[in-house]
């Protein structure tokens, strides 16, 4: 079964550093696959290249986080494979 | 080859009075120290004179080192700093005795990591400097 979660704000971080404001994203949780699409409000090319990063989509009592195990961009579109959500 | 020069983003928690404590940054990159001193200018003269930004001028280093910290508000919630707006915000809402205090761990912290750069700096140096003369056997 699947689950989608949406959301209008996230960011994708390189520890305390923004590399991307992400907007519109989706995350699709299967199984043990969880994937992410969003699209690219702004981004630092250099930040995005770096290891690892994080995908941060806050939520009315925080956020949640969840590590970005492989990640392509495309004509302002982002799409992500995700690892576990992480505490 | 030579060495990585980009600043790796690492933190460090020091801890504060009353069980409190603050994230920071371990050093800043070019760009944000940079923009470190960027804040602290309120306008640019046409004669070469600044004029500094009084309300930022004692924070700008704290403002440039803080990512995260344990202060809450009336509630027991977590005050959120995850943007420059909103440190800026945060800092100002606390009391003096508070930032005079994250002042000063800020300052002990750039102090601490400026010595151990140069100890660095020192140990590489001796590591890999080639001598300026050389003997050889005949």
């Amino acid at each position: 079964m699947n689950l989608t979660i949406t959301g209008v704000e996230g960011q994708i971080r390189w520890a305390y550093h923004s590399a991307a404001v992400l907007r519109a994203w989706t995350v699709v949780s299967s199984d043990a696959t969880r994937t992410l699409t969003a699209s690219i409000v702004s981004q630092d090319t250099f930040r995005v290249s770096q290891r690892p990063l994080v995908f941060v989509a806050p939520h009315a009592k925080g956020s949640w986080t969840w590590p970005i195990e492989e990640l392509q961009i495309q004509d302002g579109v982002l799409s992500a494979r995700l690892g576990p959500q992480k505490e | 080859m030579g060495r990585c020069r980009t600043v790796k983003p690492e933190t460090i928690q020091i801890p504060i009075s009353d069980g409190d404590y603050i994230v920071v940054k371990k050093r800043l990159n070019y760009g944000e120290s940079t923009k470190a001193k960027a804040t602290i200018v309120k306008d640019f003269h046409a004669d070469g004179r600044v004029t500094p930004d009084f309300e930022v001028v004692e924070i700008a280093q704290v403002l440039a080192y803080l990512v995260e910290w344990s202060l809450v508000d009336e509630h027991g919630q977590q005050i959120p700093i995850d943007t420059h707006q909103k440190r800026l915000a945060a800092i100002n809402a606390q009391d003096t005795a508070t930032i005079r205090e994250l002042i000063d761990a800020v300052d002990a912290h750039v102090k601490a990591m400026d010595e151990e750069r140069a100890a660095e700096k020192n140990v590489t140096a001796g590591e890999t400097a080639s001598p300026a003369t050389s003997l050889s056997v005949v």
